[in-house]
């Protein structure tokens, strides 16, 4: 479609030139809100989840902060049994062998398990004799790097004292073990005694009874595709809150609101003594948006060792800067 | 002569009418280009070349190549908020679409396709769509097809100027202006376009006009708003037996994806702003001889870059934080490329074609290994070509050398039999598809994340057969198709199983269709119509899918009346037809999950006065926005995603200028 025209051809050129800026439609600002008189509280675990913090519900202080490395085991010595716990921050898992000179390398099929997130059952119970397969997990540093294999074999039970020895997983059992043996004694004035497997020794890293009541960590979870799926649970790192302090128990109302629970009774049958009522899913990841979503409407009712309440919930998942791994959480003692 | 020789490239081979020139008479409405010395008539070329002529009036409303073809046979688009438009070519999708402008690759994938949205159409003549891999001419990432995009060529005497201004009811902006001149032995063309579009939801209202908005929860758009801006600057210089184009296109974009106000105040928000800025300069050399092209040499050097800005955005006062260093991303692309086709005539009816093709990559990115890898391709290729009465054949051949990994030698075979103006078509083509510097060496580690990938992947590699009949006479054309392709050693990303997650060869792919073509034209009024049922069987090497491929219909319709000489009324429609595939649920059986039926209906009007023309567009007439997948025990997790938004109005007014030469 061409013609000849009279008027000078690039007037149409400089028409549509002038408009080539365009206009497109601009942001407003909503109002700024006026302060409240919440008790908020913030706790940065660094948005590589590197640490694991011990926090005391009453100051909210951090009565104590270490690296997901400091420790890979712990062992608690309740009324009749002896139990241990590895650290599954880092995604350890474990496996039962059958002796402590059973010859595998690297290409031997384990069938690895974690243990439950909930709390302790009967594989966390320690006896005589046993060998543990240990996987180290993931290097906090390079998550892509395992942190080793370890077999453990369990020399000795007692009231107040444990001895294990460790070597290499997949050192030839032919060429001879390199083993290191640890004795480790229970301290009473800690609910757990930590070691670490990678330093080869007893680590003190947790504080005293009393002195705290939860644990803000990564941990990991058995995570089910769907209700009712009949496809086993997958072990996943996830991060939140557990509650394994002694005497801690928690509940999470599926009823009423935050005003609600500063004023109804806690009914003893909700509070549970399972470590991770708290847990993870009070966040979600929107994959729309490509970001955590924190349900403000999840409340938590936390009972301490002593008696004290304290109804929580958590605000925000981030810090200033975009960076996840900051426990923004709103506090009120009854 | 001149004017001849410019548009030589465009024309058809045809009928030669003098001799002491290199002159062609052209029917330019039905030459392709695609695979071909030069250009032929659809007709008559060796593949089944689709044509997309965008002075029809069923592409007068189409801005980009995400609107050209979201209404052809066999393609299926998706559109993803941060990636952008993406497509599917009978199934095969992302790295297996070749995209070409004038015969130059576009590199810049993301994720692993070309967001098509960013391929405008202002300086776009014509599109070319061959289905099959074409890997002897023009080597990798071809398997389900080429789309090939042919630049306007200046047609004509004299200055021109041309300007438009578009506005659609979604909140669609864009206005384009361009420049040609012809001076001595050359003619230039300058091009430059902007296009705002203000986001788009369900919940906009039917007319979108330019309104401020609060930063509340409605400031978030499932189609997320941005700008572009595009220049071009195109010169041919013609010399006695030499046909010179340099050409330089730029693209910057700018798309805002606002999230939502976060909990538990509603005062701030995580913003990302993805800056893409696209470099394209070309060069492009051919040399007639009396015979035709005898050389066809181009050569480009591409850059494209892509730059996640992540921000912290305070809703109370509009400022801005950028977030941690982790959060930011930027990848780069550096892509040169040649390609020399040397034209021979042979004895007899014999004829043939040696050439090069040689491609040089380099992947900059904080999420591969080392930050930065390369990868040099290059090779060589011959085809031998026989030309007779009735009958038509070529062969051809081509052996790369990779630095990453090897590559097979590739045959192809075309046969193309004439019997009156009926045309009997086979083909088969061997076609491979390289592993791409990110599927080798991508390395994204962090406390969510756990992805490689993997030195050691084999080239996806394929086997393509087609078989066509095509009959064309008063008015009427007729077309039957044929094909099967079956891909072997597709690379995805595998879970592991450890909580990594890396790339490897597990996939095949097979599919095949019949497609029915039926035109007429008259002077006042044609009409079209396709059919095409594709089936398809896809499968991992690790787990075992039932044998039986699914099929999927598609149909469309197009309608052109020419009521006078003032009035064009067009429509066209897509009905897809419902696609099933297989998936594995929970329960670890295996189900069919289909994927509902839809149908994309669009009618226009223009109306053209002198240099003036006004275009109204009615698109997506029937509302269809989003589609949802479901099994039969129920939706399907995941199975939802955009195909377009919603109905909306556009109007396009356009102004061409014509200043005669030495006016």
């Amino acid at each position: 479609m061409t013609s000849q025209h009279t008027c000078p051809w690039w007037c149409a050129l400089l028409a549509c030139v002038g408009i080539l800026t365009g206009c497109i439609e601009h942001e407003l600002p909503i109002p700024a809100r006026p302060p409240g008189d919440a008790v908020v509280r913030a706790l940065d675990m660094g948005s590589d989840y590197g640490v694991q913090l011990h926090v005391d519900l009453a100051s909210g202080d951090i009565v104590a902060a270490h690296p997901k490395s400091a420790w890979c085991l712990r062992i608690h010595h309740g009324a009749d049994t002896v139990w241990m716990d590895l650290n599954s921050s880092r995604l350890m898992q474990f496996t039962m062998l059958n002796g402590p000179l059973v010859s595998m390398d690297s290409t031997t099929p384990l069938s690895w398990e974690v243990f439950s997130s909930e709390g302790r059952d009967e594989r966390n119970a320690l006896s005589v004799g046993q060998t543990w397969a240990l996987d180290l997990g993931r290097d906090p540093l390079d998550p892509a790097a395992s942190l080793g294999f370890l077999r453990m074999e369990i020399l000795e039970v007692g009231g107040n004292s444990v001895s294990v020895r460790v070597a290499d997983l997949y050192a030839d059992p032919q060429e001879g073990l390199d083993w290191d043996t640890l004795d480790v004694a229970q301290n009473p004035l800690v609910s757990n005694t930590h070691v670490s497997l990678l330093a080869r020794e007893v680590v003190d890293i947790e504080p005293h009874v009393g002195l705290w009541d939860v644990y803000f960590t990564q941990f990991t979870a058995l995570v089910q595709e769907e209700p009712g799926s009949t496809i086993p649970p997958i072990p996943y790192l996830v991060t939140g809150v557990l509650s394994h302090s002694e005497g801690t128990q928690v509940m999470q109302p599926q009823e009423g609101d935050w005003d609600d629970w500063i004023e109804w009774t806690w009914p003893e049958e909700e509070l549970s003594s399972d470590w991770d009522v708290v847990g993870f899913d009070w966040k979600t990841y929107d994959l729309d948006e490509g970001s955590y979503e924190v349900n403000p409407n999840d409340i938590y009712g936390i009972r301490t060792a002593d008696g004290r309440e304290f109804l929580l919930r958590f605000l925000d998942f981030y810090d200033d800067q975009g960076n996840t791994g900051r426990f923004t959480y709103e506090i009120l003692e009854r | 002569m001149l004017g001849c020789l410019l548009g030589a490239a465009s024309l058809v081979h045809g009928q030669t009418t003098e001799r002491d020139s290199i002159t062609w008479k052209a029917d330019l409405t039905e030459a392709v280009v695609t695979g071909e010395r030069q250009a032929v008539k659809a007709h008559n070329a060796m593949r089944v070349i689709r044509k997309m002529d965008l002075k029809d009036a069923a592409y007068a409303s189409s801005q980009t190549l995400q609107d050209a073809l979201r209404l052809q046979n066999g393609i299926r688009m998706s559109q993803d908020p941060a990636l952008g438009a993406a497509l599917t070519m009978n199934g095969l999708g992302g790295q297996n679409v070749k995209i070409m402008i004038d015969g130059v690759p576009l590199a810049g994938r993301l994720g692993d396709d070309i967001d098509l949205a960013q391929i405008r159409l202002d300086n776009i003549a014509s599109i070319e769509i061959v289905e099959g891999p074409m890997a002897v001419e023009y080597g990798t990432n071809s398997l389900a097809g080429t789309i090939h995009l042919i630049s306007k060529k200046g047609q004509g005497t004299g200055t021109s100027a041309e300007g438009s201004v578009r506005y659609e009811s979604v909140g669609d902006y864009t206005q384009s202006a361009g420049l040609t001149w012809r001076g001595e032995g050359h003619t230039t063309t300058v091009q430059m376009s902007h296009h705002a579009f203000d986001g788009w939801s369900p919940s906009d209202p039917g007319v979108d006009w330019i309104q401020d908005f609060v930063a509340d929860s409605g400031r978030v758009s499932d189609w997320n708003p941005k700008r572009q801006g595009q220049f071009s600057l195109t010169s041919r210089w013609t010399t006695k037996h030499w046909n010179l184009t340099p050409k330089v296109t730029v693209l910057g974009e700018r798309i805002h994806n606002r999230g939502l106000p976060r909990s538990p105040y509603g005062t701030t928000a995580f913003d990302d702003v993805y800056h893409t800025t696209r470099w394209l300069p070309s060069f492009h050399a051919k040399r007639f001889g009396a015979d035709g092209v005898q050389w066809d040499i181009v050569a480009s050097w591409q850059r494209y870059e892509r730059r996640k800005e992540a921000v912290v955005t305070d809703l109370t006062t509009l400022s801005q934080t950028p977030q941690s260093d982790a959060q930011q991303d930027t990848t780069r692309v550096l892509a040169s490329m040649t390609r020399g086709t040397r034209h021979l005539a042979l004895p007899g009816r014999w004829g043939g074609r040696l050439g090069w093709d040689a491609q040089h990559e380099r992947y900059v990115s904080g999420r591969v290994e080392e930050g930065r890898q390369d990868m040099l391709d290059a090779a060589a290729f011959g085809i031998l070509s026989y030309s007779g009465r009735n009958a038509e054949g070529q062969v051809g051949l081509r052996q790369a050398w990779n630095s990453s990994f090897g590559s097979p030698l590739l045959p192809s075979a075309n046969v193309l039999l004439k019997r009156g103006e009926h045309r009997v078509r086979a083909s088969y083509a061997r076609g491979f598809r390289a592993p791409t510097l990110k599927e080798l060496h991508f390395r994204f580690v962090d406390i969510n994340h756990l992805l490689f990938g993997n030195e050691n992947l084999d080239a996806e590699a394929s086997h393509y057969g087609e078989v066509s009949w095509t009959w064309a006479g008063q008015g009427w054309r007729l077309q039957g198709r044929g094909f099967v392709n079956s891909v072997e050693d597709q690379i995805t990303l595998v879970d592991q199983l450890d909580g990594t997650f890396r790339y490897d060869n597990v996939e095949y792919f097979q599919a095949h269709g019949l497609g029915l073509q039926v035109g007429f034209s008259q002077p006042k009024w044609s009409v079209q119509s396709g059919l095409l049922v594709t089936g398809q069987r896809q499968g991992i090497s690790t787990l075992v899918l039932p044998s039986k491929s699914l099929y999927t219909p598609e149909a469309t319709f197009s309608g052109t009346w020419v009521a006078s000489e003032h009035w064009r009324v067009n429509a066209n429609a897509k009905i897809h037809g419902t696609r099933p595939r297989y998936v594995a649920e929970d329960s670890g059986g295996i189900e069919v999950a289909e994927t509902e039926a839809y149908t994309l209906l669009d009618a226009q009007i223009t109306y053209l006065r002198g240099p003036w023309s006004l275009n109204v567009g009615w698109n997506n007439l029937l509302d269809v926005t989003a589609l949802n997948a479901t099994t039969a025990s129920g939706p399907h997790a995941g199975g939802t995603g955009w195909v377009a938004w919603g109905r909306s109005v556009a109007l396009t007014l356009k102004y061409n200028l014509q200043r005669p030469s030495g006016s």
